[in-house]
Order: structure tokens, then C-alpha cells, then sequence
């Protein structure tokens, strides 16, 4: 029980946050009222705004304060290429990867023991953005789990019935990896995946 | 209580604070239980990419109550490797024992079934067939076997050529039992189901049918979530 209530409300907000317990909300809060009152007016109204003002891109559904966001609605893009990804994160990821294609964001993956199907995925927005035409590949970039590979197989006979290539992400030695640390599973991936040089 | 390594399979996971899993497994020696694996999703641990359903994996954990706390995972390099459809009725296998089996129950038998019915998708056997044995064997298992073989009132053998009523909970006669549940099945899929040997589309549909009703008694009315999935998947590569 600390002196203020309004000092216990902040602690048990902050307790919200993911890694953050009751110990650590305690010295966040004390933090910020001793040392950083500015930094934490701006951390809450960028909170405020983001909560009020972020939604889901009408295309791709991943987040933004946009309608259309910045990577649907950048001509420069190549919109024949729609990488179909698990989560907002890993949009970040194949960021980093210098792809330049467009994106779909399932926002979760096929998994029938949490009553998450194809109708919680926004299929039909896919197979909508599909039916334009301008699409000429779909790449599956799921995660390789079991759930992940059932989603991208689901996805992939829905494509296949639009008449358009699709295209799973490769799964294998990681760059600067060696081969006697892999794991026995990924390796075999690895194998039954590899190409000519 | 210690429990050492030894053969398990991943039934569902969950995920638990931010860096943990909760893991409903089906044990060779302690039937089904729930594990904490504790920090095995930090980028470091390597345990979580090994605790995937349909994949035969060595566990050690540790247990007080009901949960247990995962120790140890071990690769026993098994490449079951499902693909499409037969993932869902992996789904399936593992939605219904996930609620047939009660916790900390050992079934050995269990075990054996889940990883020959595995084995049998994996060898492109038909799934519906294999399905349909593998839920048999799972009420046989647990003491509400199917009576395939002979007419529960009379006692005679079952005729391929006959109908006959199997009303649940007493088995196959010939006429309806008023009051329980029963549906009508023709003697050729009764003795196809108890043979296992010869398989059609028709013996496919009654087999479902009795299947479903009987263990409904078991399960309740609660949708399976993979049921719907695998129709959502059928419908999804047969509509034009």
C-alpha cells in the first residue's frame, strides 16, 4: 500500500504492460514522478492517441491511423507480390528482409483447440483482394509451427483456386549457422528443401 | 515428484505470461497432464520449437499438483510430417482426447493408438477410416467399446445383409428401443467398423454417424472446433 491512491492506480495500470509486476510498476512510477514528469505526460498522451486513433488498414489489416496504410497506399511498392504474414511483428520482420512487395496480416493462425478459424483470419478480405487481379503471387510467410503450416495450407488451396502461384517461405540453416548446432528437425527441412548451385 | 525422460506427445499449447506455455501432453506412462514450460518462447531457448503437436518428443518435468513444470525436452528425431488435411485430423485426435481423458489418468494403450493412428496418416491410409478406428479404439480404451459383432438381444451374429438399430449404451438389435438414443446402421457397416479391413464411401458415412452419436454421450454438444475446420477446408477446395 503505497501513500497516495492515485500512486496505487498508476502502479496497478502499468502492471498491464508485458514483464512488468507489481515491483517494477513501483519503480516505473517513482521514476517517472522523481525525475521524468515530461517524459511521462508525453507517454501518456501518445498512449491516449494511439489507442483513440490506431485501427486496422482496410487492406491488409495490419495497424495503422490510416485508412489505407503507408506500405498499401506506396505506389512505389510492388503490388504483385502479397506476402501473407501471422502478426504486425512479423511484417517488421520481413521489413528488415528488404522485401518489397505488399502485405496480409492474418493477426493469428488456424488453431481449432482455441476456436480461432478461417472466419477470425479475415479470409475474405483476402480472397477479395485476390479477385482484383493484380495479384500474381502469394507468398506464405506463417510461422513453421504444425498451426502455422495448417494456415498456409488452408490459405494456399484458396489461392490455387484463383489461378494464382503461391509460394511457401523457405525453412533452413540460419546465415552464419553451423551445421553441427542445428537442430536434427530443421536440418532435415533443410535437405528436403535444398537447391541447385 | 521427478518424472525422468521418456516418450510424449504435444497435444495443444497455450500460451502463459509472455514467455511461457502451458502444454497439454499425452504421456506413454501418465496419460494426459498439463505442463508449464516456463521461458521456453525467450529467443534463446530452442525448448519451444520442439514442443509441437504430432511430433513424438522426450519429456522430463516435475510435479506437486495438478500441473507439472517442465524439465527437459529431448528430440527423438521421429519425422512425422503432415501435411494438408491430415493436420486437421490431427487437430481432431488431439481435440478429442484433450476431452475424453481426464488428467493424470495413465493410458498406455492411449499412447500406442494416438502414435499407430499418426503413423497411419502419415502412410496415406484412408483418414476417415482411420479416424473412425481410432476413435473406436479410444471408447474401447476407456470401458464403452462398441458391440460390432453380435445382436445385443439375441446374441446372434451380425448379418452384412441386415438393419439393424444400435442404440447407445446397449449395442445392435433389431428393433428400436423406445426412450434411448439410437440410429439405424446396416449389418455391413457394423462388421466393416469391428474388421476394419473393407472401407467404401456408404460404410464411411454410417460409421461417422454411429461414431458421433455415441461419443456426443461423452463429450457433450460443444462443437468440435476441428470438425469445422476440416468442413471450412473441404468446402474451400471443392467450391469453384
Amino acid at each position: 500500500m503505497s501513500s497516495s491512491s492515485r500512486l496505487d492506480q498508476l502502479i496497478t495500470a502499468l502492471c498491464c504492460l508485458p514483464g512488468i509486476g507489481r515491483k517494477s510498476a513501483q519503480r516505473i512510477s517513482y521514476h517517472l514522478l522523481q525525475r521524468n514528469r515530461h517524459g511521462a505526460r508525453d507517454l501518456a498522451s501518445a498512449l491516449q492517441l494511439a489507442m483513440d486513433e490506431i485501427g486496422h488498414c482496410i487492406r491488409c489489416r495490419n495497424f495503422t491511423e490510416l485508412e489505407l496504410c503507408v506500405i498499401c497506399s506506396n505506389n512505389n511498392r510492388d503490388k504483385s507480390l502479397l506476402c501473407v504474414v501471422e502478426s504486425p511483428a512479423d511484417v517488421f520482420a520481413v521489413e528488415d528482409a528488404a522485401y518489397r512487395g505488399v502485405y496480409f496480416v492474418l493477426m493469428g493462425h488456424l488453431s481449432p483447440l482455441d476456436g480461432v478459424g478461417p472466419e477470425d483470419l479475415g479470409l475474405e478480405k483476402l480472397d477479395e483482394i485476390m479477385k482484383e487481379g493484380e495479384v500474381k503471387e502469394v507468398i506464405m510467410a506463417t510461422n513453421s509451427t504444425v498451426e502455422g503450416e495448417a494456415t498456409a495450407h488452408f490459405i494456399s488451396e484458396m489461392v490455387r483456386k484463383n489461378k494464382i502461384k503461391v509460394s511457401r517461405i523457405a525453412h533452413g540453416v540460419p546465415v552464419g549457422g553451423e551445421l553441427e548446432y542445428i537442430d536434427s528437425g530443421t536440418l532435415s527441412e533443410a535437405l528436403s528443401g535444398r537447391r541447385e548451385i | 515428484m521427478r518424472v525422468d525422460l521418456h516418450p510424449c506427445y504435444v497435444l495443444h499449447t497455450r500460451p502463459y505470461r509472455e514467455t511461457s506455455l502451458l502444454v497439454d501432453i499425452l504421456s506413454s506412462d501418465y496419460g494426459r497432464l498439463c505442463l508449464v514450460a516456463k521461458g521456453v518462447k525467450r529467443a534463446k531457448n530452442n525448448k519451444a520449437n520442439l514442443l509441437q503437436i504430432s511430433k513424438r518428443i522426450s519429456l522430463a518435468w516435475s510435479q506437486r499438483g495438478t500441473l507439472g513444470n517442465l524439465i527437459e525436452v529431448e528430440d527423438l528425431g521421429d519425422r512425422v510430417n503432415l501435411i494438408g488435411s491430415k493436420i486437421i485430423s490431427c487437430f481432431y485426435m488431439n481435440e478429442l482426447l484433450m476431452r475424453m481423458l481426464h488428467t493424470n489418468e495413465p493410458h498406455p494403450e492411449i499412447f500406442d493408438i494416438y502414435q499407430q493412428t499418426l503413423t497411419n496418416l502419415t502412410q496415406n491410409q484412408d483418414e476417415q477410416k482411420t479416424l473412425r478406428i481410432f476413435e473406436k479404439k479410444i471408447l474401447q480404451v476407456l470401458g464403452y467399446g462398441l458391440i460390432l459383432d453380435h445382436d445385443a438381444n439375441t446374441g446372434e451374429q451380425i448379418d452384412a445383409n441386415n438393419k439393424y438399430y444400435y442404440v447407445a449404451e446397449f449395442g445392435p438389435c433389431m428393433s428400436k428401443n423406445n426412450g434411448l438414443q439410437s440410429i439405424q446402421i446396416s449389418g455391413k457397416a457394423l462388421k466393416a467398423l469391428d474388421d476394419e479391413n473393407i472401407w467404401d464411401n456408404d460404410i464411411a458415412k454410417e460409421a461417422k454417424r454411429l461414431l458421433r452419436m455415441l461419443l456426443k454421450i461423452h463429450v457433450g454438444d460443444k462443437p468440435f472446433g476441428s470438425r469445422e475446420l476440416y468442413r471450412a477446408y473441404l468446402q474451400n477446395i471443392t467450391a469453384v
